[in-house]
């Protein structure tokens, strides 16, 4: 990967975790506050730090170092977590997600100093503490890398300079350093031959090692350590005395509550400097420094160091004399550490229980670990595309078996039955792969929620069922454009205003519910709100005066309903910013049909209404119901069909020149001639003997396909046209049959829009 | 032969980052995504030197590390802290499960090999 | 007709593009095939594939030289019949015919010629700009012309094969 593709991999991360915080917002806000939860929302928020620090992408940083500081008070103290508190968090998470979006898309910085104000008073961020996070920011702008113990030896420096006329040593001009490592030194993995190393490219090192409190091999215990070093690093003028300490306390910062330390500064002509530094002064000037980031509280006392001290020193450093003193240097490097090393071998061997201990303890995570990983959705996609090739060479070979006469029973037949039953099982496996919970599209859906109730004043409150209930994810990129409609529509219209809903004996707050499932194979999303429900005296009249029903038309409650469905229908009393003009349900309508799917309404006045909406599983595979007509194989989407029928002599009548059209029930819809529509054949002259699907179409549309017959219904592989070719109008797609042959799928409501409307008007009007 | 690097952090960004530069430093790199993950890459990899996140699912930087010091072969391997959290609480723990160094995000991927060549052997 | 050259193997019959430093003489390989008494060509680099004639699924809507679509393995392959295309009288599909599979940016499309005929190497000085022509139609269709002993063939300018939208509708 290169830094372009990490930064696009960056990206879609954060998406992942601006989902994560939505729903853990939420999960905070219904179900009430819990540490794990908690932890979760702050880790997503750190995650998009943390990378957006990597690429210094500075809004996005300070924002979520904001709202970081935020989320660590309620991590703190989750009694922290009022639900005002948790609804500006959902806020500040609308506002992080369009930073992020807006970063990405390189497009114009969001505005974010009002709600950082409302985040920094909400949660009572101290002066101090919101000095911290601009520190914090300004390294990151001015020094995008930073690594915290470069910081700590900046104190030393200042610290060091009151030290320096101490004491008075013997030996050799140079750094003297005293080093006394711990145990634990080794333990945290360090090696004192790297220290050494770095001291080495100060100057030249000479190094002793006192092997004094060495004890008889019998007595020695593994674990501890029994060696010190006397260094002196000779610069030869190079460094002055105070930044030659800084770089050595540098290198000794990660050891430096793992040892005994002291560093003393001789003079080259004799002149000595007492010891500066000793361990606790270290430890002040690591406090210290951290203290001028304000981070300073109430810590637990290190195992090793006095925590009075430290702090004095940092205040004023106390002039501590040096533990040990140098001994004379040695010409000789310190050789290999072998008994310092010798524990490392031995130290689980001597607890053995421990070490069973710790090694089932990861074993049972592991499990956990291996629940997901992440696939590079290219080679999911030609997984599926080669999963089609399966299931339409599975057909070949099952017509062919059949062509040869072998009879079902038969071991041929037998097999091939496994065959396809094994097909089928690795079709839904693959499919099931690139399933996505609809989660993701559920969560950005209350950020509408609130969105609406600003706009309109509205109390809505936004609950989810079922949001893991997983689908293809062609079919969740197409779900969130009338899934925003109708959530818009259920607030803007459905759920009263709170006086009225208080007026009617309802809570203030409405409660609008998503809802998916499953259902015969396919995922059916209810909004359910518990609003005034559908005014259909309203609807009916506002369908006359737009022509969209006759007056003599006599249709049912629910008819009626599913009349806001139909192009240029708006019920709303006012025009809203929110639903907008004129782009009404019959929008939902058509990008759910265009899908595959259907939606429709029912209502109960007073007590709310539910908007359904069904939609295939996959845009990969239909259910198609195989026609012919005009010696052409084709397919029509199961989906699009109401019912099928055979014509009878007399059913169909001409209206005015051309238009055929036929009764059904108490409705005429008209006759669409597919062989003669899509140029593959000449008129009918006579419909008598046809067979008829009732297909539906878009905006209320229903026409009568008439073909030659229906051979049967199966599944079908769909595959795109435009991709080698361009798109054709009445044509949705193509696929491939059991006989290798190409079939193509119409698109009813296409070829209905074809057909014209002329047909619709005339119904219209006939009712 | 190049010195293996183990990375473990929970962000696909970071992990890459890490990966991304650390590989052009001429280090080996294998990466994990939390201290679960890390301690199995751990002994598949046998690295010279761990860096690993503390804010992680599952197992966190603090656990891993503890988890590491308790194996019983590759103990002693170094492990540096990479967070974006300095709060010296963090810092002390991490330093008291056994960690041989910090480096605080946003790195530099200069420091940040520089760093990793400090503790390497 | 039996001519199922492969383009994998046609590298094999002419070896002399192995020049590794990319020589000054580096030529290109051409397919040359025919329609009716007329030889044209294309570049070996946009061919993906030749096969044999196989029934198309007709397209509605769409212009007479679209022949239909084909199963190419799992992908739907429109094909062109290049004669009625490039304005000659349009061909009658059969058996006799080739479709030779090429590639133009991300589409893949199915030429139907009479038949494969050559692989050529065709150096620098042999390719000509194309002349003017009585017949300004087919003129558009071609992009340059290669010229080899007594042989002239005009090479087909792939990518104004597959019609444009606009063209679509018209027909």
């Amino acid at each position: 990967m290169n830094l372009d593709e990490i930064k696009e991999t960056f990206f879609i991360e954060c998406a992942d975790q601006m989902v994560e915080l939505e729903t853990g917002l939420n999960t905070l806000v219904t179900d009430g506050v819990d540490i794990e939860t908690v932890n979760s929302v702050f880790r997503a928020v750190h995650s998009v730090k943390g990378g957006a620090g990597a690429f210094e992408l500075t809004n996005l940083v300070n924002f979520a170092h904001v709202f970081e500081n935020a989320l660590d008070i309620i991590r703190v103290d989750l009694g922290e977590a009022t639900d005002s508190r948790l609804n500006l968090l959902l806020r500040a998470a609308d506002v992080l997600n369009d930073i992020v979006v807006a970063t990405r898309d390189e497009g114009e910085p969001i505005e974010c100093a009002e709600i950082t104000t409302e985040l920094a008073q909400a949660f009572d961020i101290s002066e101090v503490e919101e000095d911290d996070p601009d520190d914090a920011i300004n390294n990151f702008q001015a020094v995008p890398i930073s690594i915290m113990d470069l910081d700590l030896g900046d104190g030393g420096d200042e610290d060091a300079s009151g030290d320096f006329d101490l004491g008075g040593g013997d030996g050799a001009p140079g750094f003297h350093v005293s080093f006394e490592p711990k145990p634990g030194l080794y333990l945290n993995g360090h090696d004192p031959q790297k220290l050494f190393r770095e001291l080495a490219e100060l100057g030249s090192l000479t190094a002793t090692c006192d092997v004094d409190k060495m004890p008889v091999l019998s007595a020695m215990n593994p674990d501890d350590n029994y060696l010190s070093w006397s260094l002196v690093v000779d610069t030869d003028g190079e460094l002055d005395s105070n930044t030659g300490e800084g770089k050595i306390t540098e290198i000794f910062d990660w050891v430096s509550t793992e040892c005994e330390l002291s560093i003393s500064y001789h003079a080259a002509e004799g002149g000595a400097d007492g010891p500066s530094d000793n361990f606790d002064d270290f430890i002040g000037d690591d406090l210290m420094d951290i203290g001028e980031e304000g981070e300073v509280e109430g810590e637990e006392a290190p195992a090793e160091a006095d925590l009075d001290a430290p702090l004095e020193g940092a205040a004023a450093p106390e002039e501590t004399p040096a533990e040990e003193t140098p001994e004379a240097p040695m010409a000789e490097e310190t050789p290999e550490t072998p008994i310092a090393e010798a524990p490392t071998a031995e130290v689980v061997e001597l607890k053995p229980a421990e070490a069973e201990e710790t090694k089932a303890a990861p074993k049972k995570v592991v499990k956990k670990t291996a629940q997901s990983i992440r696939v590079d959705s290219e080679r999911v996609d030609r997984l599926i595309n080669l999963m089609g090739e399966l299931v339409i060479n599975e057909a070949m070979l099952a017509e062919r078996i059949t062509n040869t006469g072998v009879a079902l029973g038969s071991e041929v037949g037998v097999a091939m039955a496994e065959l396809q039953s094994l097909t089928r099982e690795i079709q839904n496996g693959v499919m099931a792969i690139r399933a996505q919970p609809v989660k993701p599209v559920f969560m950005r859906m209350s950020r509408v929620v609130r969105e609406v109730c600003s706009a309109t004043g509205k109390k809505a409150v936004l609950e989810f069922d079922g949001e893991n209930t997983e689908v293809d994810t062609t079919v969740i990129e197409g779900l969130s454009d009338p899934l925003t409609h109708m959530i818009r529509n259920a607030v803007d219209h459905g759920i009263e205003s709170p006086e009225v809903r208080l007026a009617a004996g309802k809570p203030a707050q409405g409660v609008v519910k998503l809802v998916a499932m499953h259902a015969s194979g396919r995922i059916v999303i209810e909004i359910r709100d518990d609003g005034a429900g559908i005014n259909r005296e309203r609807v009916l009249e506002m369908a006359l005066k737009k022509g969209i029903v006759s007056p003599e038309a006599n249709l049912t409650d629910n008819e009626i309903d599913n009349l806001i469905f139909a192009a240029g229908f708006s019920t709303a009393e006012t025009i809203t910013d929110v639903s907008g003009r004129g782009v009404g349900m019959d929008v939902v309508r058509q990008s759910v049909q265009s899908l595959g799917g259907r939606v429709s309404i029912t209502s109960t006045p007073g007590h709310g209404s539910v908007f359904s909406m069904s939609l295939p599983l996959t845009l990969a595979i239909l259910d198609g119901m195989i026609v012919k007509e005009a010696d052409q194989t084709l397919v029509i989407p199961v989906s699009s069909v109401l019912e099928t029928l055979s014509l009878q002599e007399g059913d169909v009548t001409t209206l005015g020149n051309e238009d055929k059209v036929m009764q059904l029930r108490d409705k005429l819809i008209p006759i669409v001639d597919v062989g003669y529509e899509l140029g593959f054949a000449k008129k009918r002259e006579t419909f008598t003997g046809g067979t008829v699907l009732v297909v539906e179409g878009e905006k209320d549309c229903v026409g009568a396909f008439v073909v030659d017959s229906i051979m049967e219904q199966q599944q079908v592989v769909i595959k795109s046209l435009e991709s080698n070719y361009q798109r054709i109008s009445g044509i949705a797609a193509a696929t491939i049959l059991g006989n290798g042959r190409i079939a193509l799928i119409l698109d009813a409501a296409d070829i209905l829009s074809l057909h014209d409307t002329d047909a619709n008007n005339n119904l219209a009007k006939t009712g | 032969m190049s010195k293996k690097v183990l990375a473990v952090d929970d962000s696909r960004t970071m992990r890459e980052m890490l990966r991304h530069s650390l590989s052009a430093a001429g280090f080996d790199v294998t990466l994990a995504e939390d201290g679960a993950d890390g301690l199995i890459k751990l002994k598949e990899s046998d690295p010279d030197v761990v860096i690993t996140d503390i804010n992680m699912p599952v197992m966190d930087g603090f656990e891993f590390i503890e988890n590491v010091r308790k194996l019983k072969e590759l103990n002693r391997v170094p492990i540096l802290v990479l967070s974006t959290e300095s709060h010296p609480d963090k810092k002390r723990r991490a330093q008291q499960a056994g960690a041989t160094g910090w480096i605080v995000k946003p790195f530099d991927p200069e420091k940040l090999v520089s760093a990793v060549h400090r503790v390497s052997p | 007709m039996t001519d199922e050259t492969t383009p994998e193997a046609a590298p094999a019959a002419a070896p002399t593009k192995v020049a590794p430093t990319g020589a000054v003489t580096a030529t290109e390989e051409y397919i040359t095939f025919r329609i009716r008494d007329q030889e044209f060509c294309v570049e070996i680099t946009s061919t993906r594939e030749i096969r044999g004639w196989s029934n198309a699924t007709r397209l509605p809507h769409s212009p007479d030289y679209l022949v239909g679509v084909i199963n190419l393995r799992g992908t739907i392959l429109p094909i062109i019949d290049l004669s009625a295309r490039l304005g000659l009288e349009p061909s009658e599909p059969s058996e006799r015919h080739v479709i030779i599979v090429v590639q133009v940016e991300e589409k893949i499309f199915g030429l139907l010629v009479d038949a494969v005929s050559d692989i050529l190497d065709v150096g620098p000085d042999q390719i000509r700009q194309v002349p003017e022509m009585n017949s300004s139609q087919a003129k558009e269709f071609f992009k340059r012309v290669i010229v080899i002993e007594e042989r002239i063939i005009c090479e087909v300018a792939l990518d104004l094969m597959i019609p444009t939208q606009e063209a679509q509708q018209a027909a």
